[in-house]
């Protein structure tokens, strides 16, 4: 896929869902990406790089089944109750990415201030994993030293294949990225369970109207 | 073959062979009394070690606890206070074996596969299994719950676990069955042959509680360090403590062993004894890291008027393979070492979490063998070893394409609007929200699982609302309500 080649290891990702108005966004877990995140992770363990994957919150935790018996294996769930300060969260966050083996590790996490995404990336570039965090789309605004951001929003679809428009807000190593040049609608192969440019977006025409080059790439 | 202990000078038989037994000889008995029987006999005869059978009972005790976690070595019985048998306490566990019969048998087998004979009693007290397994007839002897009165009844005296004593005072009035003593006033019993008679004869009909007292943990390796007079200086509570970890290092070392869990025990001048526990995700030897774990704890003791004794004890142990150091690492040997440090990395980063959020909040995915939806996996914590069982059934199940991503648990009941009263919706309000669907694929039918009870089939659809989010919808066949399941988000 081509947008998850983005996603660095030793960096922090931050994801937020944007729901429609006529959506529960406010119900647990209703701003998770829980399909990307599985997808992620599985080809994180195929490819090798990754020998584990950490769930921190049960609500960044994606149904087994979605997820795949080999996934399964290689997860850890770390339950930390949610809490007006995210500070519990973060310190298990830190302590998995801290690792010294390759963790790639999934997280919901609120209020975070810019100090604890600080830290966050500081711990991701310490050790030799991945940090993907969720946010609630409410904290866009704010302040992160993340090195990527990311928003996802569902997609109509006219096959029988959910979809999603993937858009990268913001890249460090590509500080004058804008929304228009790097979104990517993606669908879900429910056979596998993993995540693709659909075809329209494979033959090099753009993922979404507008988009460049990179939407094909 | 005997077995004879010297009590007040006198050699008396302590275990007879089967071959002696069959020609009249007893425990109890004198030696020259069992020649006398065993006349033209080949007769070899051995001293009575009560220690060395008492480590051979416990060994199989350790060796029984594969058939029950609850088994315990019947103390106190035979010569000298030595052990003459084992208690397992088999409710529930059983049919594992196909019964309490089969489970028996089994028992039996293993025993005979050890170079021991063994008779077997089942009763649903301690007293009645006692007593059946002894002067029962028949290699196994088992006693129906509410059958114990009749079992017992044509049994000796001695059977109800009494002193000597006691059986001879019953023996001079003619009572040598336990019927008889059955027929007599419960009231004169005390006063005549002592409280011990009507004791033991309620536990064995099972009218009076008789627990069974597990054997306790294994305690392999333990380092222990006393400071007289006590002390409530945290520096040298924490120095003892490092001493004591390094200690346990070298003892696991030798043994190339690492703890699983470990206890820390401070005594108190006071007499008071602070017990702290520590589970690892995987055996390891490392004082680091495990001071790491203890630091915080040790740091939040509370020393009373001084702790005078700081004992280690690794009470569970693992076997750690032999890991080469120090040669150059090339090739797959490098990648293999890697792996082991990495998983070894991993575990105690897991160990760290489960030492201040709690061992019940680091968990792993459990696949189960169902398909409904809410059984087909569960979190166990992740110090718990993986059953075999439970792994290859994760392997060999079948696990449906195309299951959400999220499952809402429990179900959300909604409102909808079906072409017809099967489905496929067209609408459907989820609270207040109402929402149009554009896309629907289903039915998929999952029945009940009718050996657990009676639940009803589900008709399960994935729809597409406007917003282009997908839902997994089921309608209750029975009731014909519908429910939201499950979100691709």
């Amino acid at each position: 896929m081509a947008f998850d080649a983005q996603l660095a290891a030793g960096r922090l990702h931050e994801w937020f869902v944007d729901s429609s108005p006529s959506c529960d966004e406010d119900h647990e877990g209703g701003d998770v990406p829980f399909c990307l995140f599985c997808d992620v992770a599985r080809r994180a363990l195929v490819s090798g790089a990754f020998s584990h994957v950490a769930w921190v919150g049960m609500d960044a935790l994606p149904y087994p089944s979605h997820l795949g018996t080999a996934a399964c294996r290689a997860s850890v769930v770390v339950d930390v109750p949610p809490a007006r300060d995210p500070a519990e969260r973060v310190w298990a966050i830190d302590v998995l990415a801290r690792s010294a083996t390759p963790v790639a590790v999934f997280a919901r996490v609120e209020r975070l201030t810019l100090a604890h995404t600080r830290r966050l990336q500081l711990a991701a570039a310490s050790g030799r994993g991945v940090c993907l965090v969720a946010r609630p789309a409410r904290e866009r605004q704010s302040l992160s030293a993340a090195a990527t951001r990311w928003r996802v929003e569902p997609a109509p679809s006219s096959s029988a294949r959910p979809r999603w428009t993937v858009t990268r807000l913001r890249d460090k190593d590509q500080p004058g990225l804008t929304d228009e040049r790097a979104a990517w609608i993606v669908e879900l192969n429910g056979a596998s369970g993993l995540v693709h440019l659909p075809p329209m977006a494979r033959d090099g025409s753009p993922a979404v109207p507008g988009a460049g080059a990179r939407a094909a790439s | 073959m005997l077995v004879v202990a010297t009590v007040a000078q006198v050699e008396r038989v302590a275990h007879a062979c089967a071959r002696a037994c069959k020609d009249g000889v007893r425990p109890g008995m004198t030696l020259a009394h069992a020649r006398a029987l065993l006349r033209g006999a080949t007769l070899w005869v051995f001293d009575h070690d009560v220690r060395r059978e008492g480590r051979t009972l416990a060994a199989l005790a350790r060796w029984a606890e594969r058939f029950s976690p609850i088994v315990a070595v019947d103390g106190e019985r035979g010569c000298e206070g030595a052990g003459d048998g084992l208690l397992v306490d088999i409710s529930g566990g059983e049919h594992l074996f196909g019964g309490e019969i089969a489970m028996a048998a089994a028992v039996r087998d293993g025993l005979r596969l050890l170079g021991f004979a063994a008779r077997i009693g089942i009763a649903s007290s301690v007293g009645a299994a006692w007593a059946v397994a002894r002067f029962g007839k028949g290699p196994i002897v088992r006693v129906l719950a509410g059958e114990e009165r009749r079992a017992l009844a044509s049994l000796p005296v001695a059977a109800l676990r009494v002193e000597e004593n006691v059986v001879d005072a019953l023996s001079e009035v003619a009572i040598r069955c336990v019927g008889d003593v059955l027929d007599l006033p419960r009231s004169t019993l005390p006063a005549r042959y002592g409280d011990e008679l009507l004791h033991r004869l309620d536990q064995a009909l099972g009218t009076r509680e008789e627990p069974i007292v597990r054997l306790p943990d294994r305690v392999a390796f333990t380092a222990s360090r006393e400071l007289p007079g006590g002390t409530t200086n945290l520096e040298a509570i924490e120095g003892v403590v490092k001493l004591l970890l390094a200690q346990l290092r070298a003892l696991l070392e030798r043994h190339e062993s690492g703890l699983r869990r470990l206890d820390l025990i401070f005594d108190r001048l006071d007499a008071a004894m602070i017990p702290m526990r520590l589970i690892v995700t995987r055996p390891t030897r490392r004082e680091k890291h495990l001071w790491a774990l203890l630091r915080p704890r040790i740091e939040r003791l509370h020393m009373g008027f001084g702790v005078e004794r700081v004992t280690l004890a690794a009470s569970h142990i693992a076997r750690i393979p032999h890991q080469q150091e120090g040669l150059p690492r090339e090739g797959l040997q490098d990648e293999i070492a890697n792996a082991i440090e990495n998983d070894a990395s991993f575990a105690e980063s897991l160990d760290t979490l489960a030492n201040r959020l709690g061992h019940d909040r680091v968990l792993r995915i459990e696949r189960r063998a169902s398909h409904l939806p809410e059984h087909a996996a569960c979190l166990v914590p992740v110090h718990e070893p993986v059953a075999k069982l439970v792994a290859d059934e994760s392997a060999r199940w079948y696990v449906p394409a195309d299951r959400p991503s999220r499952l809402v648990s429990p179900p959300e009941a909604v409102r909808v609007l079906a072409v017809t009263p099967d489905g496929p919706v067209i609408r459907l309000w989820r609270g207040e929200r109402e929402r149009r669907v554009v896309g629907s694929v289903g039915p998929e039918r999952l029945g009940a699982a009718w050996w657990r009870r009676r639940e009803p089939a589900r008709d399960y659809f994935r729809v597409q609302d406007e917003s282009g989010r997908w839902l997994w919808l089921y309608q209750d066949r029975t009731s014909r309500e519908w429910f939201v399941h499950g979100e691709w988000m």
